[in-house]
Order: C-alpha cells, then structure tokens, then sequence
C-alpha cells in the first residue's frame, strides 16, 4: 500500500540501543497511517515516535462550484463507518448557511439516528477490533505470562457476564471463534438497524437532508427503534462490567501498565446531540447551544483534570471564527477574534493542493487544521472528554444531562418488556473520570459512552414520541439557497471532532473543507517540534511485551495508537530499521490467518 | 455464474428498477406528488431518480427489510449507476426527464386518482344485507318459528 518511507535520521545517543520500527501503512483509512519508532528493547520503552499520514483526499477540491444541497450525500462517502457523522455535519453546516431550523421532530430523529451510530460504531470498534488486542491468541502470542495470570484470575463481576475468569473473557473475545465477538457482531447490525429506521441506511443516510429529515415519523416507526434499543441496553448490562474487569486486569496484572499510550491531558469536543429548544443554527446564537446538548462542546488542557473547565461557547466560537476566517481567504476578511491573528488565511488554502508525490510529511502538515499547529498545541479528541461533561460534579443531578439523570435512564427499561427478552435486572453504571488519558482509560470512556448513548437514545424517543403526539408530525422545514454565505457545522465523530466548513458564492460551493478527526489525532509534530497525539501517547511507552525484537509485534504500541481510532486496527505492516522486515496482522482476521 | 447484465452488475439486485420495486411508485401514477420532504408520496418532484436508476433497494430494504431510499422517503441520488454523482446532481432538483413524464401523465393521473377514490370509497363500506339488528335482509326466508329458535345474541 503506501510506501517506505525513508529512516528517519537522529542524534545518536551513547548509552542507548535504539531499534527502529516502522508500522507503516498502520491503517487503510485517510491514505494511509505510518507509525516510525525508536525501541529502547534494554529499557523497555519507546525511545522516539514519528507519524506521518497522506489525510488528502481531495474533497476540498471536487467539492467546489458544486450546489451545497450536495455536500452531505457527498461527504458521507468519507468513510464507510462513519460516514453519517460526516452527513449529520454537512447538513449543520448546510441548516447554518441555508438560515434553516429543522423542526424539533426532525432534531430528535436526527439525534436517535446518531445515537445508534454510536452505538454501532463503539461497539465494532470496542469488541471486534480493540478486543483482539486483548484476546487469547494475542495474549498467548505477546505475553504469556500474562495468560497465565488470567486463567487464575476470577473475574469480579462474572455474576453479571458470565465468564469465570478473566481467561474466559479473553478467549470469548478471538477473532471469529469468540462467543462475546461473535454476540457483538449480532448487536451491531441490531443498531445498524436502529439507524436505518431513522435515516433510511446505514451509513450513507437516504432520508437526511437540510432542514430536516424525509423518515415519515409514525408511533410504529418509534417502536421499532425502541424494540432493539432495550435489547442493546441489555447487552450493555453485561458489556460495561466485562470491559472493567478487563481492563482492570492489564493494571492489576501488569504495574505500570497506566504509562501505556498516556500523554498529557489536552483534548477537545465539539459535541453533539443538539437541543432542538436552543439550537437554531444561527451562527451569532452558537454559544447558547452547548450547555443543553447532551453531549456537550468540551476541551480539557490542564495538567490534572478539570472537567468543570470547560471549551464552552467562547473558545469553540473563536475557533470557528478563525477556520472561518482563514478560509474566506483574500477576498472576504472576518473581523472579530484575537486568535484570528494567529491564523493565516494562507494555512488552509494550502489544503487544496493534492499531494506531491514522496512527500508524504509536507502533505499532512498542509491539511492539518491550521490553528492547532500555528498555536502550538496538540489536539486530541477522544470519548474520554465526550463523556467528562456528563459526569462533572456540577451535572451530578438536575436536568438531563445530568448523571444521575442518565444512570437512572439506563436501569429502567420501560415496564412493557417481558423477562423473556429483559432478563438483566436493573443496573446503572458510574463512570468516574480516570487518572490518566491513557490507552486503557480512552478504550474504558468508550465502553461507558455506550451505555450513555443508549441511554441518551431512551430520552430523545421520549421526546419524539412528545412531539408525534402533540400532533406535530412535520419532519422538514423548506428553505432557499443563498447568493452568499458562510457557514460551520461542528459535531462528534465517533472517534473524536469533526467539523465542516463552507464558504457559498454566486450560488455555489466556492470553499468546503471538512476536518475529521485523523487530522487532528495523527497530526504530526508542529513547527515548534510538539509531537501530535498519536506520537505524543506512543512516545516514551512502556514495552510489556514479552518478544524480544526479533518477534515483536508492538502490541502496546498499537493498542496505544487504537485506543484513538475504531478505524486503525487494520492491517500493520512492520518494518525493521536494519533491512529486516517483519510482518504482521493486527486485524480483524487474526484468527483467520493466525500468527502469521 | 449468477445471471449479469451488460454493466456486468448481478441481474437479481440491477435488473430493474428503483421505481419497478417502490412502494410509492403508485403516487406516481396518481399524480399525487410530495413537495416536501417528509410526507409518504412520490418523491420524484424533490430530486428523486428512481423511475430511471437500476437497484432494488426498495424491495429489499437496506438490511433486513429496514431502511431503503425512496420507499422510506430519501431520494434516489443514482448511487448505483456508472453516471453517479455527475450526471444526478443537484440531487435535491427534480430530474429535468422528470418534468416531461409527470407533466404527460396529469391528465390520466389525476382521472385515475378520481375514479380509484370512488372505488375505495364504495369497497370501504359493508354490504347492506350484512347489517346489525334481528331483520333479516338478504332474502332468506326461514320456516315459520325456526328464527325465533335461535340463541339470541345479546344487545350490541
């Protein structure tokens, strides 16, 4: 797939023996994900990460002239997992430049549509892919000590899953052949389903457009969503304990584990699921949408966590204004922000360019969102800071979204559901906001964000069927294309920010850009030499793994790079820096072609 | 070898078409067009391309029989055809062909919608010998005394 790049030249330091490894393509999403390391094999850690990523594809450039009631059909063929996220965006940001507010209706079934993308996509991502990181044959392969450990090992919360011990989880989590693997496969197409009947297909919705959505809301199509949803509210009773007693295993069992993938605390949210009462789409009313959304705009770069501290209004405000700045570029100026000083209308035109060939580096740095780099920051989004706002103590009680609020939401499943089909008791789960941003910590937030968007889902069917029968059954509000606007959409992919930016002229679409959340999760090191996330988490990592170079797989490295992205557990490609070339498979067939 | 056409495209999903399997396709014929998104008709007046796009997403669903495009009110934007995207956008306009065909089709449309809602309206209601109460309308005549044997059904 994508080419060796060439070793990376560094000082060379007297007293340690550096290995180089390359995982390159560590992906097949976005062109292609290189991770470049240095191993310390005699210390045990990763001296130095290097990442690089071609994120063109070209969408800023066939985007243009094109009418913006196209973008959301368009963009979603971003990605063929989330590719909804990006619809849902593009139509943010077409409401904003059309001067068009769904009706409220239109905003639930949007929300109980990305609900159960969510839920879909953390749940593949959780068990079909990160699973295999920690199963059996990975385990057996990569650290047979710990194996050991695990079949002595009861699993604390074996009443509520099932499996003895934390042996049993790993084996029911092998590719193909694992019992709990294979039941997760069955509960994601459940909620490709659920999503379905929201937006007509998953994940190239039909029925979304600006101003709303085409699904003909009726109590039946409610019912439906509502049937499987208790199913997936089930499953999660079991999910959310084997997960911890998962993870709290690879801490228990392997001290200092913690260091694995941890980087400083510094990350953003632009939230999603909007309040259809606040949410108006006027760029001017921006800031009074976050505090009700359910998942609300967050940013955390503080040394211990803050969650209270939020990026509320103001930052994102600022941050939108200066995308939006920068990408009128010469011909329209923006006043208004300070940070717009520091961002150069030049940094985004630059990512209209396609890629030069065999300059893999300069093309990542020219898509990457200007402001991050030019600011000197890093930003990492992830499910961790998703979930912050809703257990901040000043949510602890109160209106949705509060915590007690969703804890109770997720252990009452209405009374119509017969033990047959219900048979877990009432369970509600806390998540406590983790010590460290770390590989465990970021897989632990998804779990947990599963069980919120499936309670977060039960809310907004009640508020549809609300809506349905107060006899507003209206799901779409007409609207006009203007001659001139501007307009961002900013949302929640499922592994981290996502935002569309557009500027419309004579009609047309004469800037689009969207930024998903690779360019800000793989961006690579900045001007100033601050690593990006994914270098900063794998950097100075600590190796667990029992093989020594000549069979090492890097199995912490990769689950500190997973621990990001449902997308990266593809196909890895190892390369040592000698010549050497060792090959591996951290995918999802695994089990299929097995320790090759 | 399953059965392919000439775009090499497996006959049993591409054979035909969005509208052959559309369970909106009778708004169509009746002349009763959507003008809106969200509503249950035809959506070909919104952007819709099914009459002339090869698919059977609307027979089929989108998986399991759930979802779809046009029979669960998303346009068909062409996804499926080798002229995709081009030649279908601006996918929310109505497709100029379109203009032409429904325009010939009014007339016929709205007459058939006309004579069919007097129909419905006719087979909606039960016949008049099946009516409640003890009188006996359909002709039959029974011995003398054999109706009043009986069981007597209770006051509706």
């Amino acid at each position: 797939m994508g080419a060796i790049t060439e070793a990376l030249t560094e000082t060379p330091q007297k007293k340690r023996n550096l290995v180089e490894m390359n995982w390159d393509p560590i992906t097949r999403i976005v062109g292609g994900l290189g991770i470049f390391t240095k191993i310390d094999f005699e210390n045990k850690q990763v001296a130095e990460c290097y990442s690089t990523s071609s994120i063109f594809r070209g969408y800023s450039i066939f985007m243009k002239s094109k009418d913006l009631r196209d973008a959301h059909f368009i963009t979603s063929r971003i990605c063929g997992i989330c590719g909804d996220n990006h619809a849902t965006c593009a139509c943010y940001a077409q409401n904003m430049a059309f001067g068009v507010k769904p009706p409220p209706l239109a905003e639930w079934i949007i929300n109980l549509g990305e609900a159960a993308e969510y839920m879909f996509d953390h749940n593949i991502f959780q068990d079909n892919l990160v699973g295999v990181d920690f199963c059996e044959r990975m385990v057996k392969e990569t650290n047979p000590s710990l194996w050991e450990k695990a079949q002595r090992k009861k699993a604390p919360h074996a009443d509520k899953h099932g499996y003895r011990t934390i042996a049993d989880i790993m084996t029911a989590l092998n590719p193909f052949t694992g019992e709990f693997y294979r039941e997760t496969l069955i509960i994601s197409r459940l909620t490709r389903e659920m999503f379905c009947l929201m937006e007509g297909r998953h994940v190239h919705p039909s029925t979304l457009y600006p101003g709303g959505v085409g699904t003909v809301a009726t109590v039946q199509l409610f019912t439906d969503y509502l049937v499987r949803l208790i199913e997936y509210v089930d499953f999660m009773k079991k999910c959310v304990p084997l997960h911890d007693d998962l993870f709290d295993f690879w801490y228990e069992a392997l001290p200092g584990y913690e260091k694995v993938g941890q980087r400083r605390i510094q990350m953003g949210c632009w939230g999603s699921f909007n309040d259809p009462n606040v949410c108006d789409y006027r760029y001017e009313s921006m800031s009074n949408w976050d505090a009700p959304c359910l998942s609300p705009p967050a940013s955390s770069s503080m040394a211990k966590w803050s969650p209270t501290i939020w990026w509320t209004s103001t930052s994102a405000f600022a941050f939108c204004l200066a995308v939006r700045s920068s990408m009128t570029g010469r011909t329209k100026k923006l006043s208004c922000t300070p940070i717009r000083s520091a961002i150069q209308s030049t940094s985004i035109t630059r990512g209209t360019r396609p890629p030069r060939r065999g300059r893999r580096n300069a093309t990542s740095t020219a898509i990457t969102p200007g402001s991050c780099r030019r600011a000197g920051t890093t930003n990492k989004v992830e499910t961790i800071l998703r979930l912050t706002p809703a257990a901040a103590p000043s949510r602890a009680s109160g209106p949705p979204p509060s915590q007690a609020w969703w804890t109770s939401a997720i252990s009452k499943p209405p009374g119509t559901v017969s033990r047959s089909t219900c048979p877990l008791p009432e369970t509600s789960f806390e998540w406590k906001i983790p010590q460290w941003s770390n590989a465990i910590e970021r897989d632990r937030a998804r779990t947990y964000f599963q069980a919120y968007a499936a309670a977060a889902a039960l809310y907004f069917c009640e508020k549809a069927m609300e809506e349905l029968m107060a006899g507003h059954s209206k799901t779409w509000t007409p609207f006009k294309v203007p001659e001139e606007a501007i307009s961002c959409g900013f949302h929640e992919a499922v592994r981290g920010v996502l935002s569309h930016h557009v500027v419309i002229r004579d009609g047309k679409i004469a800037n689009y850009h969207p930024y998903p959340p690779t360019c800000w999760n793989a961006n690579p090191r900045d001007i100033y030499g601050t690593p990006g996330p994914y270098e900063d988490a794998v950097q100075n990592t600590p190796i667990f793994e029992e093989n020594g170079p000549g069979k090492f797989k890097g199995i912490d490295i990769m689950r500190a790079v997973r621990s990001f992205d449902p997308c990266l557990p593809c196909g890895v490609h190892m390369y040592l820096g000698d010549g050497k070339v060792l090959e591996t498979r951290h995918s999802p067939m695994f089990g299929v072609v097995g320790g090759k | 070898m399953i059965p392919l056409d000439e775009q090499l495209r497996p006959t049993w999903l591409f054979g035909k078409t969005v509208h052959e399997g559309c369970d909106r396709a009778a708004y169509y014929e009746q002349d009763d067009f959507g003008t809106e998104y969200g509503t249950p008709k035809c959506l070909v007046k919104v952007g819709c391309w099914g009459p002339v796009v090869n698919c059977n997403v609307t027979k089929r669903g989108w998986m399991r029989g759930i979802g779809g495009c046009p029979n669960v009110g998303g346009i068909c934007i062409g996804c499926t055809m080798p002229g995709f995207p081009d030649m279908f956008m601006p996918f929310m306009d109505e497709p100029s062909g379109a203009r032409f065909s429904t325009a010939a089709l009014t007339l016929y449309g709205k007459m058939i919608r006309t004579l069919r809602s007097i129909t419905n309206s006719t087979v909606n209601h039960e016949p008049e010998w099946r009516s409640r109460g003890r009188k006996l309308i359909t002709g039959y005549q029974p011995e003398p005394g054999a109706y009043e044997q009986l069981p007597r059904r209770k006051a509706a």
